[in-house]
């Protein structure tokens, strides 16, 4: 048991560091901010050059193969130095896409576009709350929503959206091409630097190959969506421990009544509390990405990732705000960069309401009288468990 | 990272479990009718367990071969004090965890060799002499005072919150040896045992019906060879100790929150297990309990690896101690009024185990170092914020 990340991880992320601190600069991130489009072409350029795109792709389909916590290793970077682009939500949907290219050729063959530079984006990724409709038709699924605000959707060249069809209560996923005569997508700013695309699907109608998985129960889709919330918990464990060291810096530099502010006992406390949200964060998302590299169960730990490093990143940006105080306040100060994008990517998983369920639809049938050595999965002493299987 | 247990790991596992379930141990849980998050010393059926359990080579499962023990790791130790405590069973407590270890590493061979033996086998226990009631969280301010006397200590003082004093046969005594102005460098730690003439032992009764005592001690006479370190050098032997302790793993308190769900999913409970709000309160708690397991299994698997994430005992403790009352007032929250029935009604549920639960839950927040000075650690050791000042002097 090794609870640390290895020297190749350790390289990994001090390399997306230095890139990002080069070609995303706070200085930068607070131009972005401020501009329509918010995207950096040249830093997007980058990512695809060093392989942030394609990395999780499988090989099969012309991808790196990359172990998912290295993925989560880079976006725990990107969260870290507050650039919006289109990179999480890729990596979301490229995660999703990867749990079913074994049984759909339509999965494999959107792999095969994102190794080739497509960008693919999907519904909140991370949210069953059902606001796309799907319905059975002659000729396959027909896909409904008023107005999903996906992020990033008005640069992506295809969507996945997770639909719900009310009457049976169960789910489909499925493909839409952009464009589609069908689909209106309308750019939009939101709470924080990412952009969204407002997604009006009018009855988009998609036919069997576009259909990635029909007919899933809701544990089903947690499981499907699993890999995508370890991959969120590593994006936002980056928010919360950029709010620390930013708070952290300002309270060892900012002197009143003659002494740095990080002697009061009270700025001492809320970083602590940032601190100690930050840990079990990272811990959890790390658990959850190793055991998807492993192959073995880890449906309960990425629920519990996403959304205690989404917990983590939220209440310490509502900490440091008040730490930071007016000068964290200001547009120009970067620390409103993070105070916004931690609540923002917190709830594009979905509400906390459908968060605090999912966990308890995943976790309580798992939580058992007696010693816990699987969260996920059956206890480990029982014969033929995988988990034995997996014991190194 | 590798979250992953070994094989060796699970053998151990098995070995125990199985050996836990040959063993009969209705007459401890009957002791310890109330859940596993209390924090309740062992009843006499609960000592005699310890005992078996030493002589069965069950006891000291982390303490080197060479002392007597199993040698087995921490991570190994976790495993144990899981088990134990998801059963409901004693694990031993600071005594085997934390006084042990601290006489392994700082005692003289004669403390050693008077000591580790029976502490391994389960007969000599330690109540943990700190606290007075002035010198709480400034324990640096305490004033027993111990003069030395030829070949003795003279202990005058009064210690208060002395958990266990009562059916231990020993307590690690904090003494002042030098001027009060020094503070923490004039504090020493000596071995006492209880039946020394001059000790006497009252209980306080908290209010979640559990016992601590006050310790009264009049001109008792303490050999000077208990004297653990050098006269005077006490801070740093209670600061490993308070290492060994804070290093201590924390079981996770899944079974509590099993039998609130079940209670929850009952005819009886009258709570409406589907509603949105109860059921996402409780997924909240298991995912809290989860983290609470990964900072605790953290901290084991550092000592194992040789290294350690500061103040990581502290963020452990502190998240853990405050689960803890989150779960048990959720479970009033919850429940409502049926829940405040007392622990010995007979229309109780679960025999009251909630309504004591919640009376206990804020032990653990104070208690083992208040949770305000370890957020100061994490602060400090951790985040790297400046030190406050407090009294120079004195203090390291």
């Amino acid at each position: 048991m090794r609870l640390s990340i290895d020297s190749d991880e350790a390289l990994m992320r001090d390399t997306a560091n230095d890139v990002l601190r080069t070609a995303a600069p706070l200085r930068r991130v607070l131009e972005l901010d401020s501009d329509p489009e918010g995207f950096d072409a040249g830093m997007w350029r980058r990512a695809v050059a060093l392989g942030w795109t394609t990395m999780a792709v499988p090989e099969e389909f012309g991808g790196a193969s990359s172990r998912l916590e290295s993925l989560g290793v880079i976006l725990e970077e990107v969260g870290y130095s507050g650039w919006g682009s289109p990179l999480a939500p890729l990596a979301f949907a490229t995660a999703v896409l990867s749990r079913l290219a074994a049984t759909s050729t339509a999965a494999a063959h959107a792999l095969r576009g994102i190794a080739s530079n497509r960008v693919v984006v999907g519904t909140a990724p991370l949210d069953i709350d059902g606001r796309a409709a799907s319905r059975s038709t002659t000729a396959g699924l027909a896909v409904t929503a008023v107005s999903l605000p996906i992020p990033w959707a008005h640069r992506a060249d295809q969507l996945v959206v997770v639909a719900r069809r009310a009457d049976e209560n169960i789910y489909d996923v499925v493909q839409v091409d952009v464009p589609d005569p069908h689909l209106t997508i309308i750019p939009a700013h939101s709470l924080d630097n990412e952009r969204v695309g407002i997604v009006r699907l009018d009855d988009v109608q998609v036919g069997p190959d576009k259909v990635l998985a029909s007919g899933l129960d809701a544990r089903d889709v947690d499981s499907l969506l699993a890999p995508a919330r370890a991959l969120s918990g590593a994006l936002q464990v980056g928010h919360a421990r950029r709010i620390l060291d930013m708070t952290a810096e300002h309270l060892r530099n900012r002197e009143q009544f003659g002494r740095a502010l990080g002697t009061l006992p009270t700025a001492q406390q809320a970083c602590a509390d940032m601190a100690i949200g930050c840990e079990g964060a990272r811990l959890a998302t790390y658990d959850a990405l190793s055991r998807h590299d492993l192959g073995v169960a880890a449906d309960s730990i990425s629920a519990v990732a996403a959304y205690t490093a989404g917990q983590a990143g939220a209440s310490a940006s509502i900490a440091a705000a008040q730490l930071h105080g007016a000068l964290g306040f200001m547009r120009d100060y970067p620390f409103q960069i993070f105070f916004r994008r931690a609540k923002a990517w917190q709830i594009r998983l979905g509400s906390l309401r459908g968060q605090r369920l999912a966990l308890a639809r995943i976790l309580l049938p798992t939580v058992r009288i007696g010693s816990n050595l699987a969260l996920d999965g059956p206890d480990p002493l029982d014969n033929n468990s995988p988990l034995m299987a997996g014991a190194t | 990272m590798d979250f992953q247990w070994t094989q060796d790991q699970l053998a151990f596992a098995a070995d125990l479990r199985a050996y836990l379930d040959s063993l009969d141990v209705s007459d401890v849980l009957a002791e310890r009718r109330i859940g596993t998050a209390e924090v309740s010393e062992p009843g006499a059926a609960g000592q005699r367990l310890l005992k078996r359990m030493a002589a069965d080579g069950w006891l000291g499962v982390g303490w080197p071969v060479e002392y007597g023990g199993k040698g087995r790791s921490a991570v190994e130790q976790w495993i144990f004090t899981e088990e134990m405590t998801s059963r409901r069973l004693p694990t031993g407590g600071l005594t085997l965890m934390a006084v042990g270890p601290t006489i392994m590493r700082l005692g003289t061979e004669e403390q050693k060799r008077e000591f580790l033996p029976p502490i391994l086998a389960g007969e000599t226990v330690f109540a943990i002499g700190y606290s007075e009631p002035s010198a709480g969280t400034d324990l640096a301010s305490l004033t027993t005072r111990a003069v030395l006397d030829g070949d003795d200590y003279v202990v005058n003082g009064r210690k208060i919150w002395t958990t266990g004093a009562h059916y231990a046969t020993h307590i690690w005594l904090a003494v002042r040896t030098g001027p009060v102005a020094e503070r923490s460098r004039a504090i020493s730690v000596l071995l006492v045992s209880l039946s020394t003439p001059g000790i006497s032992v009252r209980p306080l009764i908290t209010q979640s019906d559990g016992r601590t005592n006050e310790v009264l001690f009049e001109d008792v006479r303490v050999p000077r060879r208990y004297l653990v370190g050098a006269e005077n050098g006490g801070w740093s032997v209670i600061g490993t100790m308070l290492d060994f302790e804070r290093s201590m793993p924390y079981a996770s308190t899944w079974t509590d929150l099993r039998r609130l769900v079940d209670w929850c999913a009952s005819d009886e409970s009258g709570v409406v297990l589907d509603e949105a709000e109860v059921r996402g309160t409780l997924g909240a708690l298991a995912a809290d309990i989860s983290i609470a397991r990964l900072l605790a299994l953290r901290m084991a698997a550092e000592i194992d690896e040789g290294r350690r994430t500061p103040a990581a005992a502290s963020m452990t403790k502190i998240w853990y101690s405050e689960l803890q009352q989150r779960l048990h007032t959720s479970a009033i929250d919850i429940g409502g009024p049926d829940v405040l029935l007392g622990v010995d009604e007979p229309a109780a549920p679960l025999g009251g185990v909630f309504e004591r639960l919640y009376r206990s839950s804020p032990m653990l927040k104070f208690g083992a170092g208040t949770n305000e000075i370890q957020r100061e650690l994490v602060a400090t050791q951790f985040v790297g914020l400046p030190r406050t000042a407090r009294r120079a002097s004195g203090d390291r």
